[in-house]
Formats: C-alpha cells, structure tokens, sequence
C-alpha cells in the first residue's frame, strides 16, 4: 500500500505556552512495496510523523494519503485506515495489559471480530514469527517477562492483525543481539511478502542493510531522503545532526584516506569484507590459511 | 580493594518462570573500586535482576551481598547501601521528576536529608560532571535524549555514591547521545575513579571496560578482559549473542584466509592492521 504525506505539519500543545512544532511541513511518498527507514536525532519528530500515518495524531497542517484514503477527509472511514496499517509503537511493551500473553496477542484480532479459531490461528502464527514459544509463555503474565520478552509479545499482538503496511518505532531498541536479529528477519521476511515496511530505528547498520530508502528527520523537517548510499556517503552532514554512518563506512573512509582504494558505498559487513577481500586479495587462498594457522 | 561482594546469590520472583528456574542463580562476582566492569547477556538472562541485587533493591534468597562490608539484608543500613550505589536505568523520562534541570539534580539530595547549605554546590559540581551546566535552569523536556540521560547521571552523581550501577543507559538515544553519555561515563571512570557496573547490548560499549560477565540463563557464564570474551567469537555466537564489529570483520577475513594478527576491536586498530596486511609485513 502506498502512502504519501503533504506539508504534514503538527504543533502540539497549540496557542499554549508550551507550543512546539514538532512536525513542519514534511513532503515524502512511499511506493507500495517499499522498505523505508527513518532516521533522526531523538525529538526529531519521527515517532510524532509515524502517529500521523495511522490517523493516531491529527495534523495541524497538511494531510496524509494512505492507499488512496485521505486521512483528512471527512468521509475516510479511520477504523478501516487502522486495520490495514500495523503500528508498533516506541516501547510497546508498556502497553501490555491483559492478564496472559495470549490474550494480550489476541486483543486486536479478536477485536477484528475474527472466530475463535482464526484468533488461535492468528496468535500461533504471530508468537511463532517473533520466535515466542506459545506453549510456554501464553499463559504467563505479560508482566513477568523480561523486557525483551515483552517486546516480542506486543509486537506479535500487532502481527496478529495482519497489517498491509507495518510500521516500526525502534523496534529493536533494548533487545539482546538475538532478538534483533530476529524481529529484523521478521520485519525482512513481510517485506519480502510484498508489504509496505516503515521503521524507525537509532542503528545506522540495520537501516544500512535493510532499507531500500531512508527519510532523514531533522528538528522537525525531513532534512534528507535517498537510497542508502545516498545518504551514507555524507558522513559530515549526517554528524552534524546527531546521527553516524556505519562502523565499517567510517573504517572504509579511514583506509581510503591512506591510500587503499575501496570502492565508495561501503555499509554493510559484506560490502566490507568483498572491498578488502579485493583489495588485499592476490595471494593464494592456501597459503593464506596456513600463514593464519601459523599466526594463531 | 573490593566495593561489591556476591557470594553465590540466587533470587526468584514471586512468581517464577513456569520452567521453575529462578532469575538469578547462585551468581559469585567482586567489583573492585575504581573498575567498570560490563555485563552482557540474553534478554531474560538475569542482568537487570542481578544489579538491582547489587544495590539492595532485592536481597537475595540465598547466598549474600555486601556493599563496602555492609550486607544488604541489614535494613536498618540499607540507606547507606542506596548511597554507596547509585542506579540508572534505561530510559531517562521515568528518572526526571523535576521541572528544572538544577532542581532534579537537587532532588535526591533533599531526600537524602543533605543540608540545604550544601545542596546547591553539589548539584553545581555534578552538572560540571556531566557538562550540563549551561541547560541548569533550563526545563528537562527542551532537552535531548542524551542530554536528559546525563541529566539522571547528574542526578546520581550529587549523591556521590561509590558505585555507579547503569541499566542500559543508551538504549534509547540517537548515535551522538549515545557517544555523549558513553564518553561521559568514561571520562568519571577515568578521572574521578568512579566505579562503574554497565548492563548493556552494545557489544561496542562494554569493550571501554576493564571487565565483561556474559549472563545466561541466571548464571555468569563467561568473565574476563573485553579482549579475552570477545576474541570467543564462536562461544558468543552460540549462546546468541554478538561480537563488536570490528572483531565481526576480523573474524570473517580470517575465515577468508586473511592472516590478520592480534585482536583488532575498533577501528583505528583495524586500520592499522589492515594497513599492516597491505604493506605484506
Ligand atoms: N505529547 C507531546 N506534547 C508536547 N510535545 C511533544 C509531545 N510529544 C513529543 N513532543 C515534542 O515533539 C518533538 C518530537 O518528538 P518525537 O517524540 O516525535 O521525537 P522522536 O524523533 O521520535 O525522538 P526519539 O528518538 O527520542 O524517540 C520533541 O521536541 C518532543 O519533545
Ligand atoms: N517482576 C518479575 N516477576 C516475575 N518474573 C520476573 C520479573 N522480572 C523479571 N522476571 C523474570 O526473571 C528473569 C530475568 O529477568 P531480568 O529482567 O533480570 O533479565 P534481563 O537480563 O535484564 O533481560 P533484558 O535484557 O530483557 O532486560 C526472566 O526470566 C524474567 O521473565
Ligand atoms: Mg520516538
Ligand atoms: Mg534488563
């Protein structure tokens, strides 16, 4: 499903004196089918902009277009806008409030007015992609697990929806290497599915490596978009916002400064490892193996 | 000399886990004065359970605790145990109360009964700490997220405890307040010898320690200097968890046959040993 913002504007707190435009006309489409990654220094505005796409937030200028709907539009039916857009909010798991996992995961399908066994369905298969163990957890308090535990829990809840476009607030933050690993495979494998993906993320290596495009928040303002290596190659600029490129962007720039020629681009662990694999190569894979044995 | 003390500590919440395992058991560990020592591990491992057993918020089922030689199942001393050990946790908006920066740094020095006359130079010197001083009479929610957290940090520094116990501290912060809180805590670690105990992910964070405990399962399964867990790059990855990246690309160019030498783990040492390779010496 596609979506498009127009001037998105949003001042919270209006005509007070705690007004503050967080949102300042912000211009951006996203394809049907697209992986975008948003980035940004923390108050940015990112998680105000993705409440907007959901009809969460209401803007105080401009509009947002989802699937064709406009989302200011008297007539857009705002239940059916949120079926078809999954949230998965900043910190999701103090949301939890049900008394078992399973109910916790089960509250939006059952909401949906699904029967019984399309709900049970529905919980199994979501539990499964965040690699929960139903049988184990379901009947637990959504409050006696681990911070990462809850996570998965709510994130299965929104799963269990089965969202046209799935949109992420930092979906890994405070995960163990694990976790993440397995909520970013999850997130590539619905995408690869077809669907519209929008997340949020502070980890310049998992946008590197998963986005097809990144939208660049600033104070308020979408201050950058283009495809990762668009945006990567312009470490000055991203510093001087909060943000970072890499770790092996920057080690490629630090060795191309010495004279190393890697080619420009480098952002993911295999970009790096074939640049130098190339850059150092020459020398037969044997020996090489016996001079790393006789090293070690 | 030691400031913390576990001696084979196991604790079990209320309600326990349905496999019946308690959330930490039977853990030995000593933190030294003046050390940073991080600790790593699986969500649910027993981290945050484990150092909230460090500051006396839990006392332990069995085994014990000591803080500077006071046992944390003492309650009529475990105020002195809170002071020795200040926490922070993940998220800095549930640490500030305060309207003011200055008044929030104040505020645990007001319930500590500290005298009024002393309140004000002590929060002065904390922001100083942290190189908050300019934001003192600003309010906590025109800050940054790495401002807010050195904010908390501030706040737990007036208390001048011993032991600085840091739950994640960076979780939520954009790369450069990460940096700034991280630079920030190694800068009191190495100029004011504050002892430092950090709960983190980042696998990049706990190699500016001296230390690393690897939690699995509520036990300390591995320990040592960053370079002597992080180089087990396959035991890490077994029980799921990561390596730096720099010790990532060693790693693989290794398994490409590349000789690289030593344990290059950031990337200035890489650079080097890249270097190094280039030149064939
Ligand atoms: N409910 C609110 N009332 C008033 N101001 C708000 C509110 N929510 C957010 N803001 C302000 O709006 C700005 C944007 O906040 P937002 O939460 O969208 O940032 P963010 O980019 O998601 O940050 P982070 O990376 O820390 O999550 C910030 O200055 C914030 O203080
Ligand atoms: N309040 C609680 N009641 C019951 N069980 C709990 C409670 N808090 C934690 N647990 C359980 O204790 C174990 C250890 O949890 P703990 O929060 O210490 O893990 P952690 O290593 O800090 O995890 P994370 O990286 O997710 O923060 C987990 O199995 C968890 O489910
Ligand atoms: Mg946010
Ligand atoms: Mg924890």
């Amino acid at each position: 499903m596609p979506v498009e913002a127009r001037d998105l504007t949003h001042t919270y707190n209006v005509d007070s004196p705690f007004e503050s435009t967080a949102l300042d006309k912000v211009s951006f489409s996203i394809a049907d089918g697209e992986f975008v990654g948003i980035i940004g220094h923390t108050g940015s505005g990112k998680s105000t902009l993705i409440q907007h796409l959901n009809g969460l937030l209401k803007p105080t200028g401009g509009t947002v277009i989802v699937d064709g709907l406009d989302l200011m539009a008297k007539e857009t039916d705002k239940k059916e806008v949120r079926r078809r857009i999954g949230l998965v909010f900043q910190y999701p798991e103090y949301q939890l409030f049900e008394e078992t996992v399973f109910q916790d995961i089960a509250f939006g399908p059952k909401n949906l007015g699904l029967d019984k066994e399309e709900i049970e369905r529905r919980v199994r298969d979501a539990c499964k992609l965040v690699d929960l163990d139903c049988d184990q957890v379901g009947e637990k308090s959504p409050f006696e697990l681990s911070g990462g535990q809850k996570r998965r829990v709510a994130i299965a809840g929104v799963l269990a929806m089965e969202p046209g476009i799935l949109i992420l607030d930092e979906p890994t933050a405070g995960l163990d290497p694990y976790g993440r690993d397995s909520i970013l495979n999850l997130v590539r494998l619905w995408h690869e599915r077809g669907k519209t993906i929008l997340m949020v993320s502070h980890s310049m290596d998992d946008v590197a490596r998963l986005a097809d495009r990144i939208l660049v928040m600033n104070h308020g303002r979408l201050e950058m978009q283009g495809t990762p290596d668009e945006i990567f190659s312009q470490e000055a600029r991203l510093r001087s916002i909060g943000l970072d490129v890499p770790a092996v962007t920057t080690l490629a720039g630090e060795l191309n400064r010495l004279g190393f020629d890697l080619p420009p681009h480098i952002h993911t662990m295999e970009d790096m490892e074939r640049a130098l694999a190339s850059a150092l190569g020459g020398r037969p894979a044997a020996k090489k193996t016996e001079e790393a044995t006789a090293h070690a | 000399m030691e400031i913390i003390r576990a001696s084979d500590v196991w604790y079990e919440y209320v309600n326990p886990d349905e496999t019946g395992e308690m959330a930490v058991r039977g853990v030995s560990l000593s933190v030294r004065r003046g050390e940073w020592l991080s600790i790593i591990g699986h969500n649910g491992s027993g981290k945050s359970t484990l150092v909230k057993l460090l500051n006396g918020l839990y006392v332990p089922k069995r085994g014990s605790v000591t803080v500077d030689g006071i046992d944390t199942q003492d309650e009529e001393r475990i105020w002195e145990v809170r002071q020795k050990v200040g926490m922070i946790f993940q998220n800095p908006d549930n640490q500030i109360v305060a309207t003011v920066v200055e008044e929030d740094v104040a505020f645990g020095l007001e319930n500590l009964g500290v005298e009024p006359a002393q309140i004000q130079p002590r929060v002065q010197k904390a922001l100083e700490a942290v190189d908050m001083t300019r934001f003192a009479t600003v309010a906590p929610h025109m800050l940054s997220g790495g401002q807010k957290q050195r904010v908390a940090i501030a706040g737990v520094l007036a208390m001048r405890p011993d032991v600085m116990l840091m739950d994640e501290p960076t979780a939520m912060l954009d790369p450069s307040g990460r940096r700034e809180v991280m630079d920030t805590v190694e800068r009191l670690h190495k100029e004011e010898g504050m002892t430092v105990v950090l709960i983190t992910h980042f696998m990049e964070e706990a190699l500016r320690g001296d230390r690393v405990i690897v939690m699995e399962k509520g036990k300390a399964v591995m320990e040592g200097k960053p370079r002597e867990v992080f180089t087990q790059v396959e035991e890490l990855k077994n029980i799921g968890l990561d390596v730096p990246p720099m010790t990532e690309l060693a790693h693989r160019l290794r398994a490409d046959g590349f000789p690289i030498a030593g344990e290059p783990m950031t990337v200035k040492e890489m650079v080097e040993e890249l270097c190094r390779l280039k030149q064939g010496i």
